[in-house]
């Protein structure tokens, strides 16, 4: 599980496009695709080495009108996930 | 023997040949008719069409019938074209512009007979200015389309009503024709004005499908007819049949040749394994057909598609993104970084997918989504 100080990053060589609606990638050592959209997307997006986890539930909370805890979990389930895929290293 | 030197986008190349044999295809590329030399060299000729066969991409063809020599001639010349370009993906579309100076790129994508000719030229005959009516180049990096000035084909009979200026040129004897269609200069049916010569940001991209708009219309997966020669008919059923994810339908022995009808499986799209029995010197002609029979009484309907399903169908149908081509090589060889430019440069662009029905509905409801008519397209 990730704790508010981490700060995540896209592991190097994805092969991945935002598209402005999703953001498509794929996995090098396969043929699979994977596409993230809506929140995931958001997320991903800003999850760039440089910002903390609890710096992405800021800028979040400063788009939608969603209480704290609320992000928090989703961003956390969503940084869970992308380490599931191997997008994100720490 | 005659020869006509064309440069088509990054791409130079010649063609040698009878006048009997070139002269179609100079006249369909006659926008693109450059100078006989590049620098001080003589440019050697690419596509040669002998006495025999045609020679070019570093394989001889001999003639069969029923393949007339021209026939040959063009598909080498468009393999020759299409492996040498690498500047643009170069997806199966028209292109069109909306009217004004700064009119965005739209781009029609259809299989075939389900009027993407009757839709660009009833579009053109609006005012709509003309990129290209068959083949779309995509700039990977900028999301440009650049002008494909191939003069129209048209096809012997309509399948239902066109622009006046279409039906006066179809009946002008004195026309080239090339594998059966009349062909015709944007520029002679719509003014000179209206054949773009810059490059135009995609915009819009409209899927024309026979199936409701919410299905995939690739999702029967696609037909091809392949014609090769008979004496190595059986080398060549025997690499199709080692194809997984390609079917054999039908064949049909002929004087000196087979006709396969295949059918692909969308699930196991199997391009490297097909284009290299398609590349084969003894297949003499090879054709893609996807997507249902239009009806076009029926009322038009649009509907928004994501950019990744819109890039998917656009990618299956780049015509230039077979291994060994210069495109490829710019991404390592890899179709899936290939894929994924084409998706990003769609990023600026809507995508929509257009059940065709009647002509100038499916028209109008064009116009409507590219003057911001409809609102609930990707992006």
């Amino acid at each position: 599980m990730s704790t508010a100080s981490e700060r995540p990053r896209p592991i190097d060589g994805v092969w991945g496009r935002d598209l402005g609606d999703e953001y498509v990638f794929y996995e090098q050592d396969g043929d699979k695709v994977h596409v993230l959209n809506g929140t995931a997307r958001e997320i991903f997006l800003l999850l760039d080495g440089e910002r903390t986890i609890q710096d992405v539930v800021a800028a979040l909370a400063r788009r939608y009108a969603v209480d704290d805890e609320t992000l928090s979990r989703d961003v956390a389930e969503t940084v869970a996930h992308l380490r599931k895929l191997r997008l994100l290293r720490d | 023997m005659p020869h006509r030197h064309f440069k088509v986008l990054d791409a130079r190349l010649s063609l040698e040949g009878p006048e009997a044999v070139i002269d179609p295809i100079a006249a369909a590329y006659r926008r693109f008719i450059a100078p006989a030399t590049n620098g001080d060299a003589p440019a050697a000729p690419t596509v040669v069409a002998g006495d025999e066969g045609v020679e070019g991409l570093g394989r001889f063809t001999p003639y069969a019938p029923p393949v007339e020599p021209t026939m040959l001639a063009y598909q080498r010349f468009l393999e020759t074209l299409l492996h040498r370009v690498g500047s643009h993906a170069i997806l199966h579309a028209a292109a069109l512009a909306a009217p004004g100076a700064e009119g965005g790129a739209t781009l029609l994508a259809a299989p075939r007979g389900h009027g993407k000719s009757t839709l660009t030229l009833e579009l053109l005959a609006r005012g709509h200015g003309f990129l290209g009516d068959d083949y779309a180049p995509l700039d990977l990096e900028s999301g440009e389309i650049a002008p494909y000035p191939r003069a129209i084909g048209l096809r012997p009979a309509p399948g239902h009503a066109e622009p006046d200026s279409v039906r006066r040129a179809r009946e002008d004897e004195h026309l080239p024709r090339l594998l059966g269609k009349t062909l015709i200069d944007a520029g002679r049916l719509f003014g000179d004005d209206k054949v773009l010569t810059e490059s135009r940001p995609l915009r819009h991209v409209i899927l024309l499908t026979a199936e409701d708009p919410g299905q995939d219309p690739a999702a029967s997966g696609s037909s091809i007819d392949v014609i090769g020669r008979a004496e190595e008919a059986e080398r060549l059923d025997a690499a199709l049949q080692a194809i997984d994810g390609v079917d054999i339908e039908a064949r049909a022995d002929r004087q000196g040749i087979r006709h396969w009808k295949l059918r692909t499986r969308r699930d196991a799209w199997p391009t490297r394994e097909l284009s290299r029995v398609l590349d084969d010197p003894d297949v003499l002609f090879s054709e893609k057909h996807w997507g249902g029979t239009p009806d076009f009484a029926a009322p038009a309907q649009m509907q928004p598609v994501k950019r990744r399903e819109a890039a998917a169908l656009l990618g299956r149908e780049m015509l230039n993104r077979r291994p060994g081509g210069r495109l490829l090589e710019r991404f390592g060889g890899n179709e899936t970084r290939l894929f994924l430019e084409l998706a990003q440069a769609l990023r600026h662009a809507e995508c929509w997918r257009l059940r065709v029905g009647n002509h100038i509905e499916s028209a109008d409801l064009i116009e409507k989504t590219i003057t911001g008519g409809n609102r609930k397209g990707a992006g």
